[in-house]
C-alpha cells in the first residue's frame, strides 16, 4: 500500500478535539469551512455524520469525535469543516472532517515526532502517525489515509443493517 | 525520441487504429454483399495502409509489417487480380481481430503462429495470380531496366502539399524519395511562394512541385505515396502516352510555371462534419452544466422571495437559457445507435458460421441517439440477446424446411423514440417461446412451485430469473443458466425495462426500453420533516392522499388501494426521522421492475430537474439510495432507488 501513502511535508494542520490537540499534514487538506447544514444518509455507521454540499460537489462529513469514541456534542462558533483529500481502497476521496476547532499550522520537524506508544491510547494505533511536540505541548499526528479501517464500511452498514431491518420493517 | 512522446504516439495510435478496424470491419461486411464495389475495395485498402504507416511510425513494427502482407493483397484486389470470396473476407476479418489483439497486447509472442497462419491463408489466396505477396518493400523497390518485363509508362506529377503538412507529421521529401524508388524522375521545385525571411513560419511548407516520372508501376502504385494527403493537397497525376513527348512537357512545364496551376485538382470537399473531442471533457461540461442549473435554481428561489423590480425578467430570462444549454449540453453526448448495430453484424456472420444457420440482420433506426453512457452499458446486454436470437429462437435449418420458412433466419434490431425513453426492439422470425415448455422447465428447477396460477407475461418473465434455462444442450452461447437476469438486472440499473412477446412458431420480440440519459433526470421532490428525497419520475405512477383508515394490516405494511394490496414504506419511519407527522399524508406510488410500492411522506413539492450527483466510495456499500442532487437553498437531497427499496421491502421481516 505504500505506493498510496501520500508523501508528506513537515507542515501540519493542528485542530481541536474536547481537549485534546490533533494535527494533520497539510497535503491532505483541501480547505477548511465553517460548519454547513448537513444531509442525513440512512443506515450507515454513526460517526458518518451525512453529507454537504461544498459548491456543487457531495462530500461526506465524518464526525471526529464520535470517530474517536468521544461524546457526543452540539457544534459550536468554533466548530469547522476540514476539507481533505485522502486514499480510500487506493483511490483519491473528498472527505469533510468536523472538529471542535482549527488551531493553525505548524512545522514540526520529523525528529521531534515520537512512534505512538502502544499502550494507553484511546485511538485505535493504526491511525496515528505519531506524537509530534511542539512548544512542551504533546500532539497525536493523524495519519488521515488510515482514517478508515479497511472494512469498516461494510461492516458498519451491514450490522446497521441487520440491526435495524426489522425493526423498520415491522 | 523519448518516452513520454513514444507513449503518446503509441496511445494515439491505438485509438486511431481502433477506429480503423471497427470501419474495416464494416467495409468488409458490406463487401461481402456488394463483391463488385470498388469504393469499398479502396477504402480498405486505404484503412490498411493507414494502419501500415501509423503503425510503424508509431513503433507497433509487428502490426506494420503484418499490414503490409494483407496491403499487397487487396492491391491485387483493386486491380482485379483476385476475386473477392468469402473466404478472403473470413480471414480479412480474422486478420483484423488479430492486429487488435497486437494492438492492445504488442509483446505477445505466443501468438506470432497465428499471425503467420493468417497470413499463409492470404498467400494460398494470392498463389492463383501471378504476384505473390512479396516481403515488405523488395516487390515495390527498384526501377526495372529489363524493357521487356511491363510496360514503361511516364507519369508528370504536380504536387503543392498543404502548407501545414509538416504539422501532420508527414515530409514532402521523403514522398519524392518514395518515387525515386518507383522509377527514375526529374524534379522540379518552385520556391516563388517562400515568403521573405521577416515573415516565414518555419513549420509551414511553402514549396510545390513539378515531377516527371518513369516507372514501369501503376498509377496506384503512385497514388499511394501520396495517400495520407491526396484530399488536402493541389495533386494532379497524369499519364504521359508517349515517351517522346515526355521532354516537351518538361520544357514547356519550365518555362511557364503557372500552367500547373489552370490544371489542378479542385480541393475535395468530403472532410468529416465531425471533431474528435475527449469524453472526459464532455462529461465536465455536463458536470458544469449541470452545476448552473443548480445556481439557476437557487436564483429562481431568491427571485421569488424578494421582489426586486427586474430581477424576475432575468432570473426567468436565465432559466430559459439554463434549459436549453442543457439540452444542448446533453446532445453533445448522444451517439447514434447506428455504430452499436453495425457491431452486430459481425457477432451474427461469426454466429451462423459456428451455429450452421444462415441469418441475415436488419437494422432500423440506426440515427437514434442514445447517452454515451448509457451505450456502453448497454452493449454486453444487446450481445446477449442477439446470441438467444440465434441459439434458441432461430431455427436449425431443417426445421425452417418442415415450416415452410425462409431458409435464411432474420433478426432485426429496430430503435425509436418514445418520449424521454429509446425503444430498442430485436426481433427473429425463429421459433418463438413454448409458455408449457417455460412453465414445466421452471417447475424443475425450482423456480416456479406447482399449481401456480400465472398470466402469460408472467411466465415469459420467469427467462429472467436467475438460473433459468431451457435450451436441451449447452452451447458455447447459451444454456448455462447466467445471462438474462444479468440482461435485466443492467436494464433495471439503466432505469430501464424489459418485455418479451413471443408466437410460437412465429418468432419473439424483445423490447428494451431505456432512458435517453442518466446524468439529469425529472424527479419528483418530496418532504419528510425537514429531510428532502427525490423520487425518480420516470417510475412515479400517482399520489394520494393517505389517512390510516385504508391500511389493510398495519403490521404487515400493506394497504388496499381500488381493492389490490399495495406494499408501502412509511419513508419517516424508515428513514428514523424524527417530529410527528402531519393529519394528512401522501402516499406516492412507484413502480418498481414489475412491482408497485407506496412510499409515505408528509408532502409532495412538486417535479424537479434534478441533477445526480453520486454520493461518492464512502457509501458504496449504502442501499436504497442511488446519490444525491442539490437543491435550490443549497442543501443536499438523497434520490430513491426505488428498485433497492421495493426489493427491501419484499423481504420477509
Amino acid at each position: 500500500m505504500n505506493n498510496t501513502e501520500t508523501a508528506s511535508t513537515n507542515q501540519y494542520l493542528t485542530f481541536m478535539l474536547g481537549e485534546e490537540t490533533f494535527a494533520a499534514n497539510v497535503i491532505y487538506i483541501r480547505e477548511v469551512l465553517e460548519v454547513l447544514p448537513v444531509t442525513k444518509v440512512p443506515r450507515t455507521p454513526k460517526f458518518i455524520l451525512g453529507v454537504v454540499n461544498v459548491r456543487g460537489n457531495v462530500v461526506p462529513v465524518i464526525d471526529m469525535r464520535l470517530k474517536f469514541d468521544m461524546s457526543e456534542q452540539e457544534t459550536t462558533a468554533d466548530s469547522a469543516i476540514i476539507v481533505m483529500e485522502i486514499y480510500f481502497d487506493g483511490e483519491p476521496v473528498t472527505i469533510g472532517a468536523l472538529v471542535d476547532a482549527v488551531n493553525e499550522v505548524l512545522e514540526i520537524e520529523k525528529d521531534k515526532i515520537e512512534k505512538p506508544p502502544r499502550i494507553g491510547m484511546r485511538i485505535g494505533n493504526e491511525i496515528i502517525e505519531g506524537i509530534g511536540k511542539h512548544e512542551d505541548r504533546f500532539i497525536i499526528i493523524l495519519n488521515m489515509n488510515r482514517l478508515f479501517a479497511p472494512d469498516e464500511l461494510a461492516i458498519a452498514v451491514n450490522d446497521h443493517r441487520n440491526k435495524e431491518t426489522n425493526e423498520r420493517f415491522s | 525520441m523519448d518516452d513520454a512522446y513514444k507513449g503518446k504516439l503509441a496511445a494515439a495510435f491505438r485509438e486511431e487504429c481502433t477506429d480503423i478496424l471497427s470501419e474495416l470491419e464494416i467495409s468488409l461486411l458490406a463487401l461481402e454483399k456488394n463483391p463488385e464495389d470498388i469504393r469499398l475495395v479502396s477504402k480498405i485498402f486505404r484503412a490498411l495502409h493507414t494502419i501500415k504507416g501509423s503503425g510503424a511510425m508509431a513503433g507497433f513494427n509487428d502490426i506494420s509489417n503484418f499490414t503490409h502482407g494483407i496491403e499487397s493483397i487487396y492491391d491485387l484486389v483493386r486491380n482485379n487480380k483476385l476475386p473477392v470470396t468469402k473466404h478472403l473476407i473470413d480471414i480479412t476479418l480474422k486478420a483484423g481481430d488479430y492486429i487488435e489483439r497486437l494492438l492492445n497486447t504488442p509483446d505477445m509472442t505466443g501468438e506470432k503462429e497465428s499471425g503467420d497462419a493468417i497470413l499463409t491463408e492470404f498467400k494460398k489466396i494470392a498463389g492463383g495470380t501471378e504476384e505473390t505477396p512479396g516481403p515488405p518493400k523488395n516487390s515495390l523497390n527498384g526501377y526495372s531496366h529489363s524493357a521487356d518485363k511491363e510496360k514503361v509508362s511516364v507519369f508528370k506529377i504536380e504536387f503543392k502539399p498543404p502548407e501545414n503538412i509538416f504539422l501532420r507529421g508527414l515530409d514532402p521529401l521523403s514522398m519524392i524519395d518514395e518515387l525515386k524508388d518507383l522509377g527514375h524522375i526529374e524534379c522540379r521545385a518552385y520556391t516563388d511562394r517562400i515568403p521573405d525571411l521577416t515573415d516565414i513560419n518555419p513549420e509551414l511548407c511553402y514549396i510545390s512541385w513539378d515531377i516527371t516520372l518513369t516507372t514501369d508501376k501503376n498509377l496506384n502504385a503512385l497514388k499511394d505515396i501520396f495517400i495520407f494527403i491526396e484530399d488536402d493537397s493541389e495533386l494532379n497525376i497524369s499519364e504521359v502516352k508517349e515517351k517522346q513527348s515526355d521532354l516537351d512537357t518538361a520544357g514547356r512545364l519550365l518555362k511557364d510555371p503557372d500552367s500547373s496551376k489552370k490544371k489542378v485538382l479542385p480541393k475535395k470537399t468530403e472532410k468529416p462534419a465531425s471533431i474528435r473531442v475527449g469524453s472526459d471533457k464532455l462529461d465536465s461540461l455536463v458536470n458544469l452544466v449541470g452545476e448552473l442549473i443548480i445556481s439557476q435554481a437557487r436564483l429562481a428561489r431568491i427571485s421569488g422571495e424578494n421582489e426586486i423590480p427586474g430581477l424576475r425578467a432575468v432570473s426567468e430570462e436565465i432559466e430559459n437559457l439554463t434549459a436549453e444549454l442543457r439540452e444542448n449540453a446533453m446532445k453533445l453526448r448522444m451517439i447514434p445507435i447506428g455504430d452499436t448495430f453495425d457491431r452486430f453484424q459481425r457477432l451474427i456472420r461469426d454466429l451462423s458460421n459456428e451455429l450452421h444457420k444462415d441469418v441475415k440482420l436488419k437494422t432500423i433506426g440506426g440515427n437514434t441517439e442514445l447517452d454515451k453512457n448509457i451505450m456502453e452499458h448497454l452493449h454486453d446486454p444487446l450481445v446477449h440477446l442477439i446470441r438467444n436470437c440465434m441459439d434458441h429462437g432461430i431455427e436449425p435449418l431443417k426445421q425452417r424446411r418442415s415450416a415452410g420458412k425462409p431458409e435464411t433466419g432474420s433478426i432485426i434490431m429496430k430503435a425509436s423514440y418514445s418520449g424521454a425513453y429509446v425503444l430498442i426492439e430485436i426481433t427473429d422470425d425463429g421459433a418463438g417461446m413454448d409458455l408449457n415448455k417455460l412453465k414445466e422447465t421452471a417447475i424443475k428447477k425450482g423456480i416456479l412451485q406447482g399449481g401456480n396460477k400465472l398470466t402469460e407475461t408472467e411466465i415469459y418473465n420467469l427467462v429472467f430469473e436467475p438460473g433459468f434455462s431451457t435450451a436441451e444442450r449447452i452451447t458455447g452461447l447459451s444454456g448455462r443458466g447466467v445471462g438474462m437476469d444479468i440482461v435485466k438486472r443492467v436494464i433495471d440499473s439503466l432505469d430501464g425495462s424489459i418485455m418479451i412477446s413471443t408466437k410460437k412458431g412465429k418468432g419473439t420480440t424483445i423490447t428494451l426500453k431505456i432512458p435517453l440519459t442518466l446524468a439529469i433526470i425529472e424527479g419528483l421532490l418530496v418532504r419528510v420533516g425537514d429531510r428532502y428525497f427525490i423520487i425518480p419520475l420516470s417510475a412515479v405512477k400517482e399520489c394520494f392522499e393517505y389517512t390510516g383508515n385504508n391500511t389493510f394490516t398495519e403490521k404487515k405494511n400493506i394497504l388496499s388501494l381500488r381493492g389490490s394490496l399495495l406494499p408501502y414504506i412509511n419513508l419517516r419511519k424508515f428513514f428514523d426521522i424524527r417530529g410527528t407527522p402531519p393529519k394528512f399524508q401522501q402516499i406516492v406510488v412507484a413502480r418498481a421492475s414489475d412491482s408497485l410500492i407506496g412510499y409515505i411522506v408528509d408532502e409532495v413539492e412538486g417535479q424537479y430537474h434534478t441533477v445526480i450527483k453520486s454520493l461518492g466510495r464512502i457509501y458504496r456499500d449504502l442501499e436504497g439510495i442511488s446519490g444525491a442532487t442539490i437543491l435550490g437553498d443549497g442543501t443536499v437531497a438523497l434520490i430513491l432507488d426505488v428498485l433497492k427499496l421495493a426489493q427491501l421491502a419484499e423481504q420477509p421481516a
